[in-house]
């Protein structure tokens, strides 16, 4: 059911040519797996504050007074969405020993929108943060690959969407930091978990040439440990698929 | 620059065949944990014979940090004979598009974004030529997200469908058309040609590809077009191949 309602959804949406028939595209799939309303949201960029901001969707007045409350200080959602890699629910979220204006703040958001939702976190390969929301009336009873059928279908969703509100992304970026062709490759290596002598085996070169690299970036990179380097060129699109490509 | 690397001139490209290889077995069979058939500490499938033709970025030093394989789809395509239940509906009626390729094993490792510009325009270019209309392939759901988001306008051929490995690929088809070219190159501003295809026949082939890779890479900054600048390099590379030039 849930592949059958993916398909069709994707086989439109990679057609559509306006963001509004992209959405009404996913809205439709959103329905025939029981939610009513979809939204696509804005968290942050890149470094950025959390400053939620509707990029598709619905506009219920319910926004409007999120954003006038400065709910996203209260949701507890906001902050799982940005540790979390895969969808969770409302539910699985919501504390019954939180403090008092958060138990309200769930309170409101059901008597005024709806009584449960998915949320798809979406991480950006340049360090930006979204979530499409699915939200129903009913309690979510959906297996586990049923929703990473959903989530994948979201991530393009979001990924369409973009491009169509926003344009394609041209690159290359150019306020990466300037590593040499040898720096950057001893990073992906080390980035998938490849020790020094391995690198330096795939690459030619001697596994003290490659920590050689390795301490060059981390210089560049401002920062002391192989750990924090894996965040940072994550965080800051130095891993993005044009710099390792694969399928 | 962007090696075409076919079955006429594939004896050039050993080194960078091996190296391509490796960096396929290190990726999909090491990283990625796929199971595939493994020879000689490189990746092989079938798609792997005659009629492959291999894109590959090369460096300076003529050591190859890019490739992708393009292939005609009409005897052999993962999607169609191996991955057929990605495809919504009846996966072998794929086949009636006489002009249908497939692509496959992607890698740019440490790669300037540049190169895989390259790479996207230069495959359409490519495939163009050899009277292509569509070119199948299964990508992950980040791969394809992010291809999306870079400007291949991607279709979807059927759901997102987890695989035994532990991801989600979704079968897609890519458009050949002048008109994806266009739009590639006005989004991001590329007009140097970057196509490249070593004639075996030339008196320079047996020259080191870091010198034939020179040679083009500087052509390339005055050359309105391919065969513009097949002939400049052309030209450059026969003197160096008579010790005119270093």
């Amino acid at each position: 059911m849930v592949s059958v309602a993916a398909s069709e959804f994707l086989t439109t949406a990679t057609r559509c040519e306006t963001a509004e028939a992209l959405h009404a595209s996913l809205l439709t799939f959103a329905q025939a797996l029981g939610f009513h309303s979809a939204m696509f949201v804005n968290l942050a960029n890149a470094g950025g504050p959390v400053l939620p901001k509707v990029l598709l969707g619905d506009l219920d007045p319910w926004i409007d007074y999120y954003t006038e409350q400065n709910f996203a200080r209260l949701d507890p959602t906001v902050p799982m969405a940005f540790r979390s890699r895969t969808p969770f629910t409302w539910r699985s979220v919501e504390r019954p020993d939180a403090p008092r204006p958060v138990r309200e703040f769930f309170g409101e958001a059901r008597d005024g929108w709806a009584d449960e939702g998915l949320i798809v976190p979406i991480h950006g390969p340049f360090g930006e943060f979204s979530v499409v929301n699915l939200l129903c009336d009913e309690p979510i009873k959906l297996s586990k690959p049923e929703i990473g059928i959903i989530q994948a279908a979201c991530q393009l969703y979001a990924s369409l969407g973009l491009t169509l509100a926003t344009g394609a992304l041209p690159l290359p970026l150019d306020n990466l930091p300037a590593l040499t062709k040898r720096e950057l490759q001893c990073l992906f290596w080390m980035c998938v978990g490849k020790h020094d002598v391995e690198t330096g085996r795939i690459l030619g070169i001697s596994a003290h040439t490659v920590r050689g690299y390795i301490d060059s970036i981390k210089v560049k990179l401002g920062v002391e440990t192989r750990p924090e380097l894996s965040i940072r060129a994550q965080a800051s699109g130095l891993l993005v698929p044009d710099r390792h490509g694969m399928f | 620059m962007i090696h075409i690397c076919t079955a006429r001139n594939r004896h050039l490209y050993a080194d960078q065949l091996r190296t391509m290889h490796r960096q396929r077995y290190e990726l999909f069979v090491k990283v990625k944990r796929w199971n595939l058939t493994v020879r000689d500490d490189g990746e092989y499938d079938e798609g792997d014979d005659d009629r492959a033709v291999y894109l590959l970025s090369l460096d300076e030093g003529g050591s190859c940090f890019g490739s992708i394989r393009v292939r005609p789809a009409d005897d052999f395509s993962m999607v169609i004979d191996r991955m057929a239940h990605h495809v919504q509906g009846d996966a072998q009626a794929l086949r009636e598009d006489p002009g249908l390729w497939e692509m496959a094993r992607w890698i740019n490792i440490g790669g300037d974004p540049a190169a895989s510009q390259e790479v996207r325009i230069g495959l359409i270019e490519y495939l163009l030529r050899r009277r292509a209309t569509q070119c199948l392939a299964l990508p992950d759901v980040e791969m394809m997200a992010y291809a999306l988001r870079v400007g291949w306008r991607l279709r979807a051929l059927g759901a997102p469908t987890p695989y035994p490995e532990g991801g989600i690929a979704v079968a897609v088809s890519l458009p050949i058309a002048a008109t994806e070219v266009s739009y590639l190159r006005d989004l991001t501003g590329r007009r140097d040609p970057f196509l490249m295809e070593i004639d075996p026949d030339a008196p320079w082939a047996g020259l080191p590809l870091s010198i034939i890779e020179t040679a083009y890479r500087d052509a390339a900054k005055a050359a309105a077009n391919g065969d513009q600048l097949a002939g400049m390099a052309d030209e450059h590379l026969r003197q160096a191949a008579l010790g005119k030039v270093a």
